[in-house]
């Protein structure tokens, strides 16, 4: 058997204009060798359908304004409903302190802030990346 | 994975589950070792589905007229199956998948289904999955299959080989009327798209374009002219404009491989492109591996290496080892 190449939904959480770091993280994914199936914005059933379809394994979020706890909340929570397969959910941009320990509860298993390396996301992904039988 | 799943997978395409088919994809994307199992379970439940190739140089708007074009569809009530490939990376293998953001109008609909692929090196403008994707989709009671290729230029072709209709999608002011007499990407049209036709320069193209089609049409001794006309439409997918004509021609190129027979013929030319591909990469790289641990090949390669045989006559006494082990051969008859 071929190995798995791994997949990742990235988009952001509202719409606003900046895509920079989405764009920037989408470039590196790809450097290292990873499928992004990239999109602008997305609304949480939006995310839940197209990771369904695409069938990727991690889902990356970006948000540099406010609302992604409920933006998470809704996808996390749609996620177990749709009794979809273990997707690693990552959430990027401008997270707030306070906002981390809610964000991890409710399954969001990584979060980063503001002076993330890249590099430490993409070696979270392949630590976390739920194994595919 | 064992062949219950395989039955479950089956079942579940066969339903148009999507999480299912969506991970029927993903098998026979990573080559998996039940892929073969249930694309064999698979494929006498296909064949139903009109495949249509949407192809064309990069930004000229493929995925927004695939877009338009869809949401057509879906108010026809068809079930659509949209296949959107973007190249993968030579050096890291990775890819950015970026066709699908133009196609937030019909993605999530109920009877529309959307999976990105990345060509993950092969060529032609296809991925080395897209026929089997097509299978699935096909299994899944798609009416019909959208294979948007990567971004194009003038020789990958590879869409022709798997599509019942072709639409070839140009855009304005790349380049004079000489561009227009090259072989390749405006051989394989059996709809013509201008898009963007809004752009100055948009006339003049169209009107390039207009030429070559009536040149071609001119019969020369013995010449039998095609029945089909090729249309030159106009659209600038973004308003949306001119895509009812679009969703129109292909219908109709659709009736009228169905009439004339050829439809038969495109079946025919599409199976047999299907089987070579799977002889030269499957049957051929294990044969070779045969052929390299058989006693034979360490026989003759001193006698190669001191003349006393040529590498052909090597080649073809290799060529007597039978392909498939005989006990498999058993089994086959």
């Amino acid at each position: 058997m071929a190995s798995h190449t791994i997949r990742v939904l990235l988009c952001k959480t509202t719409m606003e204009s900046h895509d920079r770091g989405v764009r920037f993280l989408a470039t590196k994914l790809r450097d290292a060798g990873m499928e992004v199936i990239y999109l602008n914005f997305l609304e949480p059933v939006e995310v839940v359908d197209t990771a369904i379809e695409e069938d990727v394994d991690v889902i990356g979020l970006s948000s540099s304004v406010e609302g992604h706890v409920a933006v998470l909340e809704a996808v996390t929570s749609q996620l177990q409903t749709r009794g979809h397969r273990r997707v690693l959910v990552l959430v990027g941009g401008v997270i707030p302190e306070e906002d981390i320990a809610p964000l991890q509860a409710m399954g969001v298993q990584g979060v980063f802030g503001p002076g993330s390396y890249v590099s430490d996301i993409i070696q979270f992904i392949h630590d976390h990346v739920p194994a595919r039988v | 994975m064992d062949g219950t799943e395989i039955e479950r997978i089956y079942a579940g395409i066969c339903d148009g589950d999507k999480g299912v088919i969506a991970q029927a994809i993903t098998l026979v994307e990573d080559r998996h070792d039940q892929a073969d199992a249930l694309l064999e379970r698979l494929y006498p439940h296909t064949g139903r589905a009109h495949v249509i190739g949407i192809t064309g140089p990069p930004g000229a708007g493929k995925s927004t007229l695939v877009n338009e074009i869809a949401r057509i569809w879906v108010t026809q009530g068809l079930r659509v199956g949209i296949i959107a490939i973007d190249p993968s990376s030579p050096f890291s293998q990775g890819a950015v998948l970026g066709d699908r953001v133009r196609m937030r109008g019909v993605s999530g609909q109920q009877h529309v289904f959307i999976r990105s692929l990345a060509n993950r090196g092969f060529l032609g403008g296809l991925s080395r999955s897209t026929a089997d994707v097509v299978k699935i989709l096909d299994g899944a009671g798609m009416d019909v299959i959208v294979i948007e290729t990567v971004g194009v230029g003038q020789s990958e072709v590879a869409v022709c080989e798997l599509a019942h209709t072709v639409v070839v999608v140009a855009v304005p002011n790349a380049g004079d009327a000489v561009q227009t007499l090259k072989a390749g990407l405006l051989e394989i049209a059996d709809v013509f798209v201008v898009n963007k036709c809004d752009v100055i320069g948009a006339e003049n193209t169209v009107r390039q374009l207009r030429q070559m089609l009536a040149i071609r049409r001119t019969p020369d001794m013995g010449d039998r002219p095609s029945r089909w006309d090729i249309p030159l439409l106009k659209t600038n997918a973004l308003v949306p404009e001119g895509v009812t004509d679009v969703v129109r021609s292909v219908d109709e190129h659709r009736h009228y491989l169905r009439s004339s027979g050829l439809w038969e013929t495109r079946e025919a030319r599409r199976v047999t492109n299907e089987v070579e591909l799977l002889l030269r990469e499957d049957v051929v790289p294990r044969f070779l591996d045969r052929a390299r641990q058989s006693g034979l090949w360490d026989t003759l390669l001193p006698r190669v290496i001191s003349r006393e045989l040529s590498p052909l006559n090597m080649a073809h006494r290799l060529a007597e080892i039978p392909i498939i082990a005989s006990s498999n051969a058993d089994e086959k008859e």
